[in-house]
């Protein structure tokens, strides 16, 4: 019953609204993320991979694919709106509401990218150190 | 409200998914192939049976879970509650997907160094 007097009260076209403003914004804001992350990524996957163009490509795309399902995926769970018993949903509780979520998405994503830019720094450290150490192994062999 | 929104939110539903799922599954597949490569030295043949066979199986997967998961959906009754089901349901397929997805980038480098023991 309490429900039914809420969605009396409550303009459903305002939630809409909130949507309607909240989807784009969460959507572009990834993709442009991603777009930055991963243009610049693929200098880091050819150098990771020494030179071997393909597979750097085909990394540098599965990154960014797992990119986009988990940050899309992530934007997508936290649409809704929990009124939570609230008597009105304003104009002024609308901005509130999408203010702190998009807020609190943009914050994860930063952190995303921060992430990933950390795995290419790494992966890159990795792939340099494994390089010297192959080629003392080459340059010692011959007096074995 | 005579209009049923159950059969709207499951065909934008059945849209959305089958696109994702396509779209994200020729990508892998496209992809993939380098690295199934990579194990599969000089097999070219194994190696792009294995790739199919990867795609057909996830395939049958991501749309069997599509298609059995519509009986699950509660009855909608307004369009508020058809965009938020959309969006939850949506954001489930798509981070399980990212969940396998890395799933399988961990385990085909760790599956890289025990079969060609280096």
């Amino acid at each position: 019953m309490e429900t039914l007097e809420i969605t009396t009260v409550i303009d459903p076209k305002m939630i809409i609204r909130a949507y309607l403003i909240y989807l784009p914004i969460a959507l572009l804001l990834t993709y442009y993320v991603a777009r930055v992350l991963f243009k610049n990524g693929r200098v880091f996957m050819v150098d990771i991979f020494r030179g071997r163009e393909e597979i750097a490509n085909a990394t540098n795309r599965l990154f960014e694919m797992g990119f986009y399902l988990l940050n899309l995926g992530f934007a997508l769970l936290i649409l809704r709106i929990d009124l939570g018993g609230a008597e009105l949903f304003g104009t002024q509780e609308m901005i509130e509401v999408l203010s702190k979520k998009l807020g609190g998405f943009s914050i994860y994503l930063g952190i995303m990218l921060f992430l990933n830019l950390f795995l290419f720094f790494r992966g890159k450290r990795k792939s340099k150190e494994h390089q010297v150490l192959t080629e003392r192994m080459i340059q010692t062999k011959p007096t074995i | 409200m005579d209009e049923n929104l159950n059969i709207l939110a499951y065909s934008v539903y059945g849209g959305i998914t089958a696109f994702i799922v396509f779209r994200v599954g020729w990508v892998f597949y496209v992809n993939g192939i380098h690295y199934i490569l990579d194990v599969f030295k000089n097999e070219n043949d194994l190696a792009q049976m294995v790739n199919r066979f990867l795609l057909i199986g996830y395939y049958l997967i991501n749309l069997g879970y599509v298609a059995v998961s519509l009986s699950y959906w509660p009855a909608i009754t307004a369009h508020h509650q058809l965009i938020e089901l959309l969006a939850e349901r949506t954001a489930f397929i798509v981070l399980g997907l990212a969940l396998m997805h890395y799933m399988n980038m961990i385990w085909v480098p760790l599956a890289k160094r025990f079969f060609t023991n280096n």
